[in-house]
């Protein structure tokens, strides 16, 4: 009796709330939908932030390849026919180079040779202790570390070599003398044994020539990346700085929010000449678009009241609404004229160029669209209403990897960054706005002969 | 009107007038529920927002295999008991002497609206209420209640008899007759 009693309380109850309803007050779905549009920001920025650290992280592995390259261009030494272990004496007099190989104090092997003015090139090796294959491994007398290694295995072995040639006495050239010639081994004709080099070709070549013909290029190119406006507000009345002065009465009591980051693109083109051995001067002309997202609750109606205007709209003294926040997207357009100078450093096939420079950023306008196409787009160039200054100016910085496809033309990636390093904003607008834009770009140049 | 699945793919792609649909759809049913959780109204709000959010960030794990109401709601009383979870480790339930009541002075629930019953529901303590609400009205077990709450299964029901005691005197009181009763 008592367990139904129980069971008929709680039946009672189920029974009372079953389907129940109850109406939440209207403002519950604008914040929901605050929220969601929130969320979707900030998934947007973790996305442009990755894109940042990407072409930070480009900015950092261009670097390393370019030092990398330039380590290694400069380090023809590590092609010696011996290495600096292995060779315990090297002189020069007149023209003969003396190399001993010493292990443990042994004498192991000596080459000579002489330069006598003369093509003729022959070796002669006076005396071989032992020889596994009947062949003499004595091309491979070190020509790499790996070879030295072997020829310290035979150390017991004992090579004398008498060389008579017309280069120069640098025993880099032995290597490629040897590479050519047979050598005679007990009145035999030996092979020597090649030993393709370590690195590749195009970096055995000890020869330090400069692309020297480059002296005039021109250039088109078109890059993309994060876009930070920088605006040094509050986010409460960031959008502000697209549409009205800090006066703005109803800034406090609309809500409006500002994504901190957007993404940029620019295209556009360049000359460049060099007017040192390194040093390049370059300037051009590129169009730059400046995009970023935020909620407002801003509306106001166009003249006729037929139709919503979003934000901008109140600058011309139109009335405004709050209204449900709104996905807005604010787009900024800039013609911006670099004057850059480069530093050359690798001057090769493949080149690596250090730039920095200044840019004039001419304001074109300033697009706001409403992303639910409820609200009309809105654009508006300089002039008086505008809370963006005519011109403002931007540093820049960056690095350019380029490499040469053929005679007149080069390929390139150049990652930078400009900052304005004053606010693009005016003075009334309330606020200072420095954009920082990081990007990372591809270029097309081609060389006038 | 959409169909339920027009809903979730909606929802999925982010569709905010289907999101605005589906939210039309389930808010009135869902505010009771956190009406019974909460303790006021305003609370009860919180609990709708946070747990709307959930679902619309959650939607794209919903499978089928479970009726789409029967999900909200599971993810809203979740929403609700997570928003009791820092009270009930600052105030945590024991076991309480059970107040004991004939069985005969049962009362009729019949007699009072809506909006009573959910202010009788939210005038009971923190633990009460919410052992109340998932042993009575969400039919959860003792054991069930004692794994979601980390409580043992005998506080569960020492709170849970303490709620319907505290609520019958409640309901007897308003009828007329606690006075008789006492």
């Amino acid at each position: 009796m008592k367990d139904l009693s129980r069971q008929k309380f709680e039946e009672s109850w189920r029974q009372a709330f079953d389907g129940a309803e109850v109406d939440p007050p209207v403002s519950i779905w604008s914040d929901i939908e605050l929220d969601i549009v929130h969320n979707e920001s900030d998934s947007m920025r973790k996305k442009v932030v990755f894109y940042k650290w990407l072409a930070a992280a480009s900015v950092v592995f261009v670097v390393f390849l370019g030092v990398a390259f330039y380590y290694v261009i400069n380090n023809d030494d590590t092609q010696l026919a011996v290495t600096p272990k292995a060779i315990s004496k090297v002189t020069s007099e007149d023209g003969i180079v003396q190399a001993a190989t010493n292990k443990n104090n042994e004498d192991v092997s000596a080459i000579d040779s002489k330069s006598n003015g003369t093509k003729d090139t022959k070796i002669v090796i006076k005396d071989v202790e032992k020889s596994d294959d009947g062949y003499t491994t004595l091309a491979e007398a070190g020509i790499q570390k790996e070879e030295t290694q072997i020829f310290e295995e035979k150390e017991k072995e004992s090579y004398h070599v008498n060389q008579t040639s017309s280069f120069e006495s640098e025993p880099i050239a032995l290597v490629n003398i040897m590479k050519e010639i047979p050598a005679i081994v007990h009145g035999k004709i030996v092979a020597p044994r090649l030993v393709l080099p370590a690195m590749p070709a195009v970096f055995m070549n000890s020869s330090k020539k400069n692309i020297s013909s480059e002296d005039l290029w021109a250039s088109v190119g078109f890059s993309a990346g994060s876009y930070n406006p920088g605006l040094t507000s509050s986010s409460s009345n960031a959008s502000n700085s697209f549409r009205t002065s800090a006066s703005d009465p109803l800034a406090a009591d609309s809500y409006s929010d500002h994504s901190s980051v957007g993404s940029a693109y620019s295209t556009g083109f360049a000359m460049s000449k060099r007017v040192f051995s390194r040093l390049v001067l370059q300037s051009g002309l590129n169009y730059i678009n400046q995009n970023i997202g935020y909620t407002s609750n801003f509306v106001s109606y166009s003249a006729n009241n037929q139709s919503k205007v979003s934000l901008d709209a109140y600058a011309a003294n139109q009335s405004v609404t709050i209204t449900s926040p709104y996905k807005i997207n604010s787009a900024v357009e800039v013609i911006s004229f670099p004057i850059q100078t480069g530093y050359l450093v690798i001057d090769r096939k493949i080149g690596w160029q250090l730039n920095t420079g200044v840019a004039a950023d001419f304001f074109i306008r300033n697009t706001l669209t409403d992303e639910s196409g409820n609200a009309q787009r809105l654009s508006q160039g300089t002039g008086g209403k505008s809370p963006y200054k005519a011109v403002s100016w931007a540093g820049l910085l960056g690095t350019e990897l380029s490499y040469k496809v053929a005679k007149q033309y080069r390929i390139s990636i150049v990652p930078g960054m400009r900052y304005s390093v004053n606010s693009v904003l005016k003075s009334t607008a309330g606020q200072t706005s420095n954009p920082l834009v990081m990007d990372i770009g591809f270029r097309f140049r081609y060389i006038f002969r | 009107m959409q169909s339920e699945q027009e809903l979730i793919n909606g929802c999925a792609k982010g569709d905010r007038a289907l999101q605005r649909a589906l939210y039309d759809r389930y808010c009135r049913k869902m505010m009771a529920i956190c009406m019974r959780y909460a303790k006021s109204t305003p609370e009860a709000e919180d609990i709708l927002q946070e747990g709307f959010i959930k679902i619309f960030k959650s939607i794209n794990s919903f499978r089928s295999e479970a009726k789409l109401e029967t999900w909200i709601t599971r993810i809203m009383i979740n929403t609700a008991l997570n928003s009791h979870r820092q009270k009930l480790y600052m105030l945590p339930m024991v076991d309480v002497n059970d107040i004991h009541l004939q069985e005969a002075d049962g009362v009729n629930l019949s007699d009072f609206n809506l909006s009573e019953l959910i202010s009788f529901v939210q005038s009971l303590p923190d633990g009460c209420r919410i052992v109340f609400n998932l042993f009575a009205i969400e039919g959860y077990s003792h054991k069930e209640i004692a794994e979601m709450l980390t409580i043992s299964e005998g506080t569960s029901k020492s709170q849970y008899n303490r709620a319907k005691s505290l609520l019958r005197i409640k309901l007897l009181k308003e009828e007329g007759r606690y006075e008789r009763f006492k």
